[in-house]
């Protein structure tokens, strides 16, 4: 009997059992057998969905494209950033030890943070640590700092001509005096971030490192390349792999200024900065359209089931929740 | 918004040659995706040419790896979106726009640029059956005819049919094989 043939049969579901034997014994045959066979199921179903996959014209499409595209010999030297609201691009910052390191600065927290004491800042000499409140630190250059819950701090370098700070865990935010003859420095993962006068939003969670500017300049080095990021930039990843988004959202901040703003926001966005502030997943379910759900309001007090109340007088809402999240399962705008 | 990914040298794109080796593989899979969320061939088009040019002019800059098909789908997503967010009118007919945002999702999108390379990969050895027999097998998997329809359409027995269907399956079959060699 042709296999083909038989396959063919099994593909379309109506294989006898004289057919499913052999077919089972051609499978056991050998290990590519098994594969091509796996191979063609996945396309044949696939094949369903193929109706609307079309051949555009890649030929013509291409010597539109050379037309436009030069070639210079020489490639173009590495150097400042400057395209503003353009497409910034960066080459890979290698740094071979990253992981150990943070394993390093992990453990050290873990051993840095009370037991007890709430809120209190610092028992060990320098250390500035939060448990389950936010705490303020005026410190004597006449900087401000803002430690989120669970965050360290290490200021026992720090002096008026030392500017410099490390942040071990959590997520603090800077708001910096000027004084051009002795930059402020933070130190984050393996991330050090330069500044003379500004205000910036350091996190640190896990393997990842975000950083966002709400005024002024800020300098980020790996060691190797400085990249300058400007207010409403955002850094996040680790040193090998990180994005820079144009994200001008001071939402990111509500944990300090205790607000979220939201000025025709679109609702998908505006569930992001709510999910972050509440600390608990606030979401759409696939189903939901929410083309036209746009939202204005603030929050300042409010707890996450009064924000979800408006949610439900603005929009209609439906909601189900379990204890890590909250999906919308139905919405009107 | 814009968003940039780091990754790793490892296909060769700064040159005009190497560029149109990755133009030829994912230009067609590119516009097909392009094309799944805006409904639009033209605009899809112009899309995917304005991302791999784009990337043409930052070839200096950016540094791919692996990620470069993840890479690409995901701008062409980006600018998609983008697109439909911009066209007010546009984006009325395209009800399903948030489904379509969680369906591509950053965690999904690998997998959908993965499904669309199959895709591309289906379509060419489709293309490849010999032509009596690629007749047959579109009518049939693609324009979703039954085997008796086909056999009256192109005045033939269903006995015909069968067999040409055999023939398309063992020319994909060998296709695969031959591609899964090369892949060990």
């Amino acid at each position: 009997m042709n296999i083909d043939s038989v396959i063919h049969n099994y593909l379309l579901s109506k294989e006898s059992k004289e057919e499913l034997r052999l077919l089972e014994s051609w499978k056991e045959e050998s290990k590519s057998n098994l594969e091509v066979l796996q191979a063609l199921e996945n396309n044949w179903n696939l094949l369903d969905e193929m109706k609307e996959y079309r051949a555009f014209d890649t030929p013509k499409a291409w010597e539109e494209l050379s037309s436009n595209m030069v070639e210079e010999k020489e490639p173009k030297m590495e150097g400042e950033i400057k395209a503003r609201k353009e497409t910034k691009v960066f080459p890979l910052w290698k740094y071979a030890v990253a992981a150990s390191v943070t394993l390093l600065v992990g453990l050290f927290v873990w051993n840095s943070v009370p037991s007890k004491g709430v809120g209190t800042a610092s028992e060990p000499v320098g250390i500035l640590t939060s448990v389950d409140d936010i705490i303020t630190k005026d410190l004597e250059d006449g900087s401000s700092v803002w430690l989120n819950k669970s965050s360290a701090l290490d200021i026992s370098k720090f002096s008026k001509s030392n500017r410099s700070i490390a942040l071990q865990a959590g997520e603090a935010f800077f708001q910096v005096e000027s004084d051009k003859e002795n930059p402020f420095s933070v130190d984050v993962s393996d991330f050090h971030i330069t500044v003379v006068g500004t205000a910036f939003n350091v996190k640190k969670a896990d393997q990842e490192v975000e950083i966002y500017v709400h005024e002024g300049v800020v300098s980020v080095s790996n060691g190797k390349r400085t990249v300058q990021l400007r207010a409403g930039d955002m850094i996040t990843g680790n040193v090998d792999n990180f994005a820079l988004f144009d994200k001008d959202n001071d939402n990111l901040v509500s944990w300090k200024s205790k607000k979220l703003v939201f000025k025709n926001t679109f609702l998908p966005e505006a569930l992001k900065d709510i999910s972050r502030h509440y600390g608990k997943i606030v979401e759409l379910s696939p189903g939901a359209a929410t083309d036209n759900c746009f939202i204005s309001t603030e929050f300042r007090s409010e707890t996450l089931e009064e924000v979800i109340e408006e949610l439900k007088v603005l929009f209609q809402i439906k909601v189900s929740e379990n204890e890590e999240r909250i999906i919308i399962t139905e919405i009107n705008c | 918004m814009c968003i940039i990914l780091v990754i790793v040298d490892l296909v060769e794109i700064k040159s005009k040659k190497g560029f149109k080796q990755m133009f030829d593989i994912y230009y067609n899979p590119l516009c097909n995706f392009a094309y799944s969320i805006l409904r639009n061939s033209a605009k899809a088009e112009d899309i995917v040419q304005d991302v791999l040019m784009k990337i043409w002019e930052k070839r200096n800059d950016i540094e791919f790896n692996s990620n470069v098909k993840t890479y690409l789908f995901t701008s062409v997503r980006n600018k998609s979106f983008e697109y439909i967010r911009s066209e007010k009118s546009e984006r009325a007919k395209i009800s399903d726009y948030t489904l379509l945002q969680s369906r591509l999702g950053d965690d999904k999108i690998d997998k959908e640029a993965t499904i669309m390379m199959m895709k591309e990969e289906l379509n060419n050895s489709i293309r490849h059956l010999p032509p009596k027999c690629r007749d047959i097998f579109v009518l049939s998997k693609l324009q979703g005819l039954t085997y008796n329809e086909i056999a009256e359409l192109k005045n033939i027995s269903v006995k015909t049919v069968e067999a040409q269907m055999s023939i398309a399956l063992r020319n994909l079959r060998e296709k695969f094989k031959a591609k899964l060699d090369n892949e060990y």
